[in-house]
């Protein structure tokens, strides 16, 4: 499967019809094909609390994250990793949650699957990274919705088998830069991930 | 595929089969997708032909396959390079110290093998985290606590091996002090415990540190001699009761007679938890808190550490703001903890102008809920939240792509802080380096102070390169002063290991006559700490950061 990086901006405000809305809400990606989300993992930014209510009203399990990552990963993470094994999570979060979340995810045999990095000025600047259809999906409703509710559409619906990613360590050069942005990503299981036996 | 030095593609491709072989093929992991997992995303020298890579990685799961894979490196002469978690960032992460080595990741291996509550004592595998560990011991209630680092994410054993610190009693906050007994995998694949573990069928193996004859575990910290496989620590008793209090004290000089008086305290465990020193005139809380200050102020510092604290004691005095504070904590039952402080008290008492303040006192266990509000660290709880403070945040708008950490170790007193300011803070001046005007040092160890300096790396290679120099220049000016350094990332070992020099490197050529003798096909982690093998020793003295 092929992946695709974009970029583009979206002026806030930006008004829709209630038929572009409609197109907007669906994904365009094939529903045979989806992840079963574990948990959404939001930081405490205004900007994360918007999406982390649309996930709520998808029926996804929302965990903020305060100021110790480790609660979420020793509470809910870890336990959930090990009695089921790797199992796929996402987020809007800065950078650093993401950075280390990653590296834990590793050793769950996870890799990252889609990286968004949202650019917080107006207009609002979106780098997009992961399965084509799902960047496909992303850049077109991101342009008639707000984009926290696009990216709340499109995370329960990213395939199974994306490819990976390069590591964040590795594509930080592109994604983290000196603006203050946000990061949405899906850590997801991939076959051939080195592997830890969680106990 | 990149391959380990001096060996040929045939012949690693010969030694990968047999990796395999012996452990699973889906443990030797050679694809550029998973070697890249290992590389140290804080490199000094990320993307630049120096930067230290690994060519493969394998993982096994008990010490059968170590001592198999050992072997099979030894037939092939490839050198294998050791992580347990791999997660010291700052210390080279999991990457190599030689490029072209194979990981050995010992992650599989994350078995915790005994905790004895009575005896305060645990065994665990080198795989086993800090949270796993943690979450054992809370599982089965048992009343014994951890001593973690910050972040908690890494491994016991690893920490240890790197001689890494924490934040509670001083017998355990060195961590490599607090082991007892080690199982290793020698450089032959031979497998030997030490201390009383040396005895078959011995009771007392994490009872007893020295067992009979040399005592030789610490040859295998920050070291290449063998794997380590299995460790014992001691552990903490669960204390009743936890305080801390701070002690002021008016004046800038006044830093010798508190320094003088907490050693006496500390070192006779009158205070028995991590002290913390502050600067409050100087805009200094602790760690990495600090805040911008103002010209007038940095002025004022700029003199005091030339000599002239008159201006910053007056400063200090206008606006009632103490020159020093000590943070003391303190573990125990209430009773004799209340004692402790009365007697601190006392002791500093006699310091013209000091002042004391209760802080936060604290039963356990804690209660649900209590445990987010307490400081983590110190309660032996692991977290992560450090890397809070490292992102950005109001006082830090750029954040980086990771750090590197100059950490040289003074001795304890008011007197070596003044030198060693003089020292660090006069080469940021004059041969601008990237030091703060004024630096605190912290206590994790027992009779020691260390400062640690954290510099930005960066994904540009002129600025990388900036700053490899100037910890060189760091490293020259601490040791011309008799200050060296505890622990370092590759990139900096040779030239640390270079200042440990007394009578022609004595010491550098005993650990070159071990390794010879333990290690004559040089497979085991060559290059950490600056100890290389034969066949490599002449490259890596060539070359200015070591062999790469």
């Amino acid at each position: 499967m092929m992946t695709r990086r974009e970029m583009f901006q979206v002026c806030a405000g930006l008004a829709a019809s209630p038929a572009v809305m409609a197109a907007a809400n669906a994904t365009g990606i094939d529903a045979g094909r989806k992840h079963v989300l574990r948990a959404v993992l939001v930081d405490r930014s205004s900007e994360a609390r918007v999406f982390a209510e649309a996930v709520r009203t998808r029926g996804l399990a929302v965990h903020e994250l305060g100021s110790d990552l480790g609660d979420v990963y020793a509470g809910e993470l870890a336990p959930c990793w090990r009695r089921e094994g790797a199992a796929p999570i996402a987020g809007l979060t800065a950078a650093a949650p993401l950075f280390y979340l990653e590296r834990l995810a590793w050793d769950a045999g996870m890799r990252v699957v889609f990286l968004g990095r949202h650019v917080l000025e107006s207009p609002m600047r979106h780098t997009v990274d992961g399965p084509r259809d799902a960047v496909d999906a992303f850049q077109v409703t991101a342009r008639v919705i707000d984009w926290r509710i696009a990216l709340a559409n499109l995370l329960p619906a990213l395939p199974a088998s994306a490819p990976t990613l390069e590591p964040l360590s590795a594509v930080r050069d592109a994604f983290i830069g000196e603006d203050p942005a946000l990061f949405s990503w899906v850590l997801a299981p991939v076959d051939r991930a080195s592997r830890k036996v969680l106990r | 595929m990149r391959t380990p030095p001096g060996v040929s593609e045939h012949d690693f491709a010969d030694a990968l089969r047999q990796f395999e072989a012996a452990i699973g093929k889906e443990w030797v992991f050679t694809s550029d997708e998973d070697v890249a997992l290992y590389r140290d995303a804080y490199s000094p020298y990320w993307g630049e032909p120096e930067e230290r890579l690994a060519s493969a990685a394998v993982a096994p799961a008990a010490v059968e396959q170590v001592q198999d894979v050992v072997r099979i490196a030894n037939r092939f002469r490839v050198p294998l390079y050791p992580i347990s978690t791999g997660r010291n960032l700052g210390y080279g992460g999991s990457a190599p110290a030689c490029s072209g080595s194979v990981v050995l990741d010992l992650k599989r291996m994350n078995r915790v093998l005994e905790v004895n509550e009575s005896s305060a004592y645990a065994l665990v595998e080198p795989g086993v985290s800090y949270f796993d560990l943690y979450k054992h011991i809370q599982e089965r209630g048992l009343k014994v606590w951890l001593d973690v680092p910050d972040p908690g994410w890494g491994s016991p054993v690893g920490n240890s091996m790197d001689r890494g610190g924490g934040y509670t009693m001083p017998q355990f906050r060195h961590h490599f002090d607090a082991h007892c007994g080690l199982e290793v995998v020698l450089p032959n694949g031979e497998l030997m415990r030490t201390g009383m573990g040396a005895m078959p069928g011995s009771k007392s193996w994490q009872e007893f540190k020295c067992g009979y004859g040399p005592w030789v575990d610490g040859l295998f910290s920050q070291s290449n001699f063998g794997v380590v496989t299995k460790m014992g620590f001691w552990l903490m008793p669960a204390p009743e009761a936890y305080f801390n209090a701070t002690v002021s004290v008016p004046r800038y000089r006044d830093l010798i007679p508190l320094i003088e008086h907490l050693n006496y305290l500390e070192n006779s465990q009158i205070t028995n938890g991590m002290p913390e020193l502050i600067s409050t005139v100087m805009g200094m809380p602790p760690a990495f808190d600090a805040k911008p200050i103002s010209t007038e102020l940095r002025a004022l510092i700029d003199k005091a550490v030339d000599g002239d604290a008159s201006g910053l004691d007056a400063y200090g005095e206008q606006r009632k703001l103490a020159a020093w504070s000590i943070v003391l904590k303190f573990y125990g039952p209430p009773k004799v903890i209340a004692t402790q402080w009365e007697y601190c008290k006392e002791r500093f008492g006699r310091i013209a102008g000091a002042t004391f303040a209760d802080g936060d006192f604290i039963r356990f266990p804690l209660q649900p809920g209590q445990v987010e509000k307490v400081r983590k660290s110190e309660m032996g709880v692991p977290a992560l939240s450090i890397w809070a403070m490292i992102a950005r945040n109001e006082n830090n708008m750029t954040p980086t792509y990771g750090h590197q950490g100059f950490s040289p170790i003074v001795p304890r007193s008011g007197e070596a802080i003044f030198e060693a300011n003089r020292i660090f803070a006069r080469a940021g001046r004059e041969h601008g380096l990237p030091v703060p005007p004024y630096s605190i040092p912290f206590f994790f160890w027992q009779r020691s102070l260390v400062f640690i300096f954290l510099f930005p790396v960066m994904r540009d290679p002129q600025q990388n390169g900036k700053l490899r120099e100037a910890i060189r220049q760091l490293v020259h000016f601490a040791a011309e002063a008799g200050f060296g350094e505890y622990r370092a990332a590759p990139a900096y070992q040779d030239l640390i290991m270079s200042t440990y020099s007394f009578n022609n490197h004595a010491l550098l050529r005993f650990h070159e006559t071990l390794k010879d003798a333990v290690d004559p096909n040089g497979i085991l982690s060559p290059g950490r700490y600056g100890i290389w093998p034969k066949h490599l020793r002449k490259a890596a003295s060539e070359k200015p950061g070591g062999a790469a």
